[in-house]
């Protein structure tokens, strides 16, 4: 059993304020060998664009794999070629894009649901009429 | 030894195991020897399910007041759920092994139990008594995080499932009147002896279950209770919350409503929706909640479905779903114990420490956003088929590809990326506990198990001979597989796109508003719109604010101890009121002799 | 019948003599508790007399149960002139209940007196109780209208001194004994008012003469005021809302002791009456009947457990708040009793009997804290749960039991109860019930917060274990609620026979029809 600052799920914020100590110390961790064996290769600018065109051959690969298949197979598709993977795209982006104006919308700050300091009586006393 | 066990199989319902192990684990103080009864009474269920007594028999009747119920009855589709549901137990026990939290562990068992229980029941009433003490047993596990928020979220949640749990009661009461009998009861024709689609919504009980089901498996609108709880239970409370409650209401619509064609349109749109609000969420085991609000549409819709394909695409996905989605909350769960917070805006590169957590919670992701070879495809692929093929919902198939590609984002993309890489938080935190890391990895194992050898899963499809049969021809069919690969493919690309020109939005801190803003804005903001009118001289938003909370004490301090009702308890009001009646009773007495 | 047969072993001319035994013996150790020399002895003579009482209801029983009713003349002078006992099931069921709490009541009783009254006035306490004991197990007894109302004075003067002995340690037990007193004796007034308008119509002060009188009368007045004075009466001893106002008070602040029994018990012996009366001494299809219990109990039912209950809701006293809950269920068990069915009366009575079990548990626990804790508000129980583990689990499961959770016995009187208001077509009725459940789930779940999630106040919870001889029958209590919830073949049958006994007879009419 290891304890560790945040450990203690009652109190995660109080774990933060009593040390700057353990930030210090986390700060001093090395990394794990796995992480460097896996993922630190991931970093580079050059993989990031090796992977977006790798990402983009599979995806082409796959369309065009489609179309091959449905010329052998002779019978006709029943959707477009590559409605999948064309959906698929817009449908992320639309997703993702509804991000900006959804969160503009709904976003609050983080003590919106807080109770209001000044009836913090009353909310206690809500919950248990007895305070 | 073994004739022991026989017997305890044959007729002792396997939830009964975990309830007694439950009890037991919230009195037992040493870690240890907790240990021992979290992962032992898991197995001994899981034995009990596998050498239970034969499907479609009533192995346990017992008589309640006059009410025949039907303690343990297995059949091919509570034995999936029910399977579920014991390998989930056991995972969770071994992910909370090195708590000392013996009430949070005892809940959870209890809360497990009461599931099991419930899957196994034969009859409408015993299944509603133990759905509502999951409801008792998942309200202990939110309290005994104890913060003050998770109380509020608690108090709120109790509330939610008190209302459908009475519900489900009034729901039963009106069956068992209408029909004198509470025993499953097909309408229609049966398959393969599978009793499903048991009630019919359009009769006043039929619909009263469909209501309380539907907060249960949290149908749009009333749903916020799920994204409003879920998170604030501690790293293991999520994880046991995750699993029960959600996939016993996916179960109770099977049996009950399986073919009724509504629930694929509602199932459609709880798959489309949570996807926006999921972009948007910054806290990332709420967007896992809302992730699994989006999977359950998914089951939902195939409930709608119904028949043969139908059936086995929402059994089935819930039996992955439990499994791969524990693994979600467990990595997020680790990620809590070590740094303390889920937040998005506050994570990012912990892969550099904690490598296993990242790789089971990327084997995780994968499985939610059904890649090939993971779980995810293989049940996915059943409902997605399902509703292709169902006439006059091409709309709503649309909507759940649609609803695929925001997995993708926001489970399969979102949640690794912005804890475990993104740009650099500083923080370096401990690797997982070893407990945890081996849940984790068996979780990893079923989720890869599953996706590469899926004939395990089918094998256990409540429609066996269709499943094998979908196997055979459709699963792994080329066309399939790359429909599948241009979705997920295409999807990718995009998100690398629209990361490089800065289009994604960036994760900020805040709260999102969603439904339960009708009930946690609107109504207070109402309660102060009157108190405005009143006091518009002065609209200042403190004047306003204790006018609303003057009226809510005022109701109270009228039902409390020196209120109105109390205060004419005196002995001249009780003189008084004596006279009353009685004026009143020889009243009515002289008006019913005449 | 009840698993106790075993018990019934007394020698024939004995068990001949137990009705009057039943009686006598816990009034003879009263004068003897008074006079004893210490508070122990007082205490063994309340658990042996007490003990005896109850070994008298088994035998009687299963006299009962083997023999039908038992008609005993008192002191060898036959009914209608003399006073006859006569016990029949529903008799011998409040004659079991009452002498078993008090068993279990006279051994928490003392170390729970010690540190709440004076030990001079033990014996006193002592004597009290057992006064009470003896009043209300002949008011279930017997068979005579007026010596009904004796003992019910007998047992409310019991009650009265020993609620006014709080005053030491709460002197708010002193207006709430006064309170009572008046209250009580207007209840017994009303009583005895109309007893003497029955008698001067019949002529006779028998019960069971006075209903074979009843139906050569034509048509006289005096009978049906009569009627409506002894349920008036009786409905406030029984704590019907609004005639309920005595009860908080005096459940809230008297000696924990007390407590216990009077919430098992106490109001439960008029509910007896009122059954006895509605059933035996008058025909359930009375047309007066019906109209009253369509007119004014059922309504008077509905709005007590509404308003009681939102009381409970949102009261800040651990005690009052299960004192209000008392009067929403005694409202629970009246709703019931007004459908004029068997099954009405049957789950009322099977209520009760689960009532009387959960709520001793409840007081037994509060008066378990007590001991180390002179505070009732509900806050000062933050976290109780960690400090008193034992009291407070048991607690727990009486408080579920108390909210209806399945496989209490809560729940199975609640799905009873439910079971008969809609098999009586009532099904408004049976959604009170469940709103009720509804408000109910708040004031428990009030109490579970505070008392097993809250965390301890500064410098640990005052409240502590609570000792072997008050856990032993908190935990008896607590252990019946659940197998009354999983196996209720003991309070159900004592319940059905008992409804059976006074209902057979009858036509059964719904209310409302002529």
């Amino acid at each position: 059993m290891t304890t560790g600052p945040g450990n203690d799920p009652r109190d995660p914020q109080g774990a933060a304020e009593d040390g700057e100590n353990w930030r210090e110390e986390e700060r001093a961790r090395p990394e794990h060998p796995l992480s460097v064996m896996l993922f630190s290769w991931m970093r580079t600018e050059t993989f990031l664009r090796l992977f977006i065109v790798g990402v983009g051959v599979v995806s082409l690969g796959a369309v065009v794999a489609e179309w091959v298949l449905s010329l052998q197979s002779g019978e006709p598709s029943k959707r477009l070629i590559g409605f999948y993977g064309i959906f698929g795209g817009l449908a992320f982006a639309l997703a993702v894009l509804a991000g900006w104006p959804l969160g503009a919308a709904l976003r609050r700050p983080e003590t919106h649901y807080d109770p209001p300091q000044h009836d913090k009586a009353d909310a206690a006393a809500k919950g248990g009429a007895d305070e | 030894m073994s004739e022991l066990f026989g017997m305890l199989a044959s007729g002792t319902n396997p939830g009964f195991v975990l309830l007694v192990a439950g009890v037991m684990a919230a009195l037992i103080r040493p870690t240890a020897l907790r240990g021992v009864v979290l992962i032992g009474a898991p197995v001994l269920a899981l034995l009990m399910v596998l050498y239970g007594p034969g499907w479609g028999v009533d192995a346990a009747r017992t008589d309640l007041l006059g009410l025949q119920l039907s303690l343990y009855r297995i059949d091919s589709l509570s034995f999936v759920f029910g399977l579920a549901f014991v390998v989930a137990t056991g995972l969770i026990g071994i992910y909370s092994l090195h708590r000392r939290e013996p009430l949070e562990d005892g809940a959870a068992l209890i809360y497990a139990g009461a599931g099991l229980a419930a899957v196994f029941s034969g009859d409408l009433l015993s299944f509603v008594l133990w759905m509502e003490l999951t409801t008792l047993a998942s309200t202990a596990i939110l309290l005994s995080r104890r913060t003050a928020a998770a109380n509020r979220a608690a108090l709120r949640y109790f509330a939610m499932h008190m209302i459908s749990g009475l519900l489900l009661i009034c729901g039963v009461a009106v069956i068992a009147m209408d029909r004198g009998t509470i025993e499953f009861v097909q309408l229609g024709p049966m398959r393969d002896g599978l009793l499903v689609g048991i009630l019919d919504p359009s009769e006043p009980g039929g619909a009263l279950f469909l209501a309380g089901l539907g907060i249960k498996a949290a149908f749009p609108i009333v749903h916020a209770w799920l994204k409003d709880a879920y998170p604030e239970a501690s790293e293991t409370g999520s994880v046991a919350l995750s699993v029960f409650t959600t996939k016993l209401a996916v179960y109770a619509l099977v049996r009950c409503f399986a073919g009724f064609e509504p629930l694929i349109w509602v199932g459609a749109i709880m798959t489309v929706f949570p996807v926006f609000f999921a972009v948007v969420e910054n806290d990332l085991r709420r967007v896992l909640a809302y992730s699994l609000n989006n999977q359950v549409g998914f089951m939902v819709a195939a409930v709608g479905v119904g028949g043969e394909l139908g059936v086995n695409g929402a059994a089935l996905h819930a039996f992955t779903h439990i499994i791969y989605k524990s693994l979600l909350f467990m990595s997020m769960g680790a990620v809590l114990l070590r740094t303390g917070t889920t937040k998005a805006s506050e994570l990012g590169g912990l892969h550099r420490t904690m490598p296993f957590t990242s790789i089971f919670c990327l084997i995780g992701a994968a499985s939610i956003s059904a890649f090939p070879l993971f779980s995810g495809f293989v049940s996915k692929s059943l409902i997605m088929t399902s509703v292709e093929y169902a006439p006059g919902v091409y709309i709503a198939w649309l909507g759940m590809m649609f609803a695929s590609a925001g997995v993708l984002e926001h489970s399969g993309i979102k949640i690794p990326y912005f804890s475990f890489f993104s740009h650099d938080s500083g923080k370096r935190p401990e690797e997982a506990p070893f407990n945890m890391l081996l849940a984790m990895g068996a979780a990893s194992a079923f989720c890869i198990g599953i996706g590469v050898a899926p004939v395990w899963l089918y094998e256990l499809a409540p429609y066996r001979e269709a499943a094998l049969e979908y196997l055979g021809v459709d699963l792994f069919s080329a066309k399939h597989v790359l429909h599948q690969v241009q979705l997920l493919g295409f999807a990718i690309f995009a998100f690398l796109l629209l990361k490089r020109m800065h289009l994604y939005p960036p994760e900020r801190p805040g709260v999102i508003l969603d439904a339960d803003w009708l009930c946690r804005d609107l109504g207070p903001a109402s309660w102060r719109g009157i108190g405005s009118f009143w006091e518009r001289a002065s609209a200042r938003r403190a004047r306003v604010s204790e006018a609303v909370d003057r009226w809510r004490d005022w109701l109270v301090s009228q039902c409390g101890p020196s209120g109105w009702i109390a205060r004419r308890a005196s002995v001249s009001a009780g003189a008084i009121w004596t006279v009353i009646i009685l004026g009143a009773t020889l009243a009515v007495i002289y008006g019913a002799v005449r | 019948m009840i698993g106790l047969e075993f018990l019934n072993i007394a020698p024939q001319r004995f068990a001949e003599q137990a009705p009057a035994l039943v009686v006598v013996g816990p009034l003879i150790a009263a004068c003897a508790a008074v006079l004893a020399p210490g508070r122990r002895w007082a205490w063994f003579l309340c658990v042996g007399a007490s003990a005896f009482a109850f070994w008298m209801a088994v035998v009687l029983a299963s006299e009962v149960a083997r023999q039908g009713v038992i008609s005993y003349a008192m002191g060898g002078f036959p009914a209608p002139l003399g006073i006859e006992f006569r016990v029949d099931a529903l008799s011998a069921m409040f004659a079991l209940l009452i002498s078993g709490m008090a068993v279990l009541t006279a051994v928490f009783s003392g170390e729970s007196l010690e540190t709440e009254i004076m030990s001079s006035k033990h014996p006193l306490m002592q004597g009290g109780f057992l006064t009470c004991l003896a009043g209300l197990l002949g008011l279930v007894l017997t068979g005579d209208a007026f010596n009904a109302f004796v003992f019910l004075e007998i047992s409310s003067i019991g009650v009265y001194a020993m609620i006014a002995m709080g005053g030491a340690r709460d002197r708010r037990a002193y207006p709430a004994a006064f309170n009572y007193l008046i209250m009580g004796t207007i209840g017994a007034t009303f009583y005895l008012i109309g007893v003497g308008f029955l008698y001067a119509a019949t002529g006779t002060l028998n019960m069971a003469d006075i209903a074979a009188r009843i139906p050569t009368l034509t048509s006289d007045r005096s009978i049906e005021v009569g009627l409506a004075f002894i349920l008036i009466g009786l409905a406030l001893k029984a704590a019907v809302f609004p005639l309920h106002q005595w009860l908080p008070a005096a459940y809230s602040h008297a000696p924990s002791m007390i407590v216990v029994f009077l919430s098992a018990t106490a109001t439960k012996a008029s509910v007896y009456l009122i059954i006895r009366y509605l059933s035996t001494v008058f025909a359930f299809d009375w047309q007066v009947e019906t109209a009253f219990m369509a007119f004014v109990l059922a309504p008077l039912s509905v709005a007590g457990i509404l308003i009681c209950s939102m009381q409970a809701a949102v009261d800040p006293e651990i005690r009052r708040i299960l004192a209000y809950s008392s009067v929403a269920q005694v409202g629970y068990m009246t709703l019931a009793i007004a459908t004029a069915t068997s099954a009405g009366v049957s789950a009322a009575l099977f209520h009760l009997f689960n009532h009387g079990v959960m709520k001793a548990a409840l007081f037994m626990a509060i008066g378990g804290a007590a001991i180390h804790l002179k505070s009732q508000r509900l806050s000062d129980f933050a976290g109780a749960a960690k400090s008193a583990p034992w009291t407070m689990t048991a607690f727990g499961i009486a408080a579920l039991s108390l909210l209806g959770a399945p496989l209490t016995a809560g729940f199975l009187s609640k799905l009873r109860l439910i079971q008969s208001l809609v098999a009586a077509d009532w099904g408004w009725a049976a959604a009170v019930i469940g709103l009720s459940s509804l408000i109910g789930v708040f004031y428990v779940g009030r109490i579970f917060e505070v008392v097993f999630f809250r965390s301890e106040p500064e410098g640990g919870s005052a409240v502590r274990e609570a000792p072997v001889s008050i856990l032993l029958p908190l935990w008896l209590l607590a252990i019946a609620n659940i197998w009354f919830g999983i196996d209720a073949t003991i309070p159900l049958g004592l319940a059905e026979s008992a409804a059976g006994a006074v209902m057979g007879a009858t036509t059964l009419s719904p209310a409302g029809a002529p």
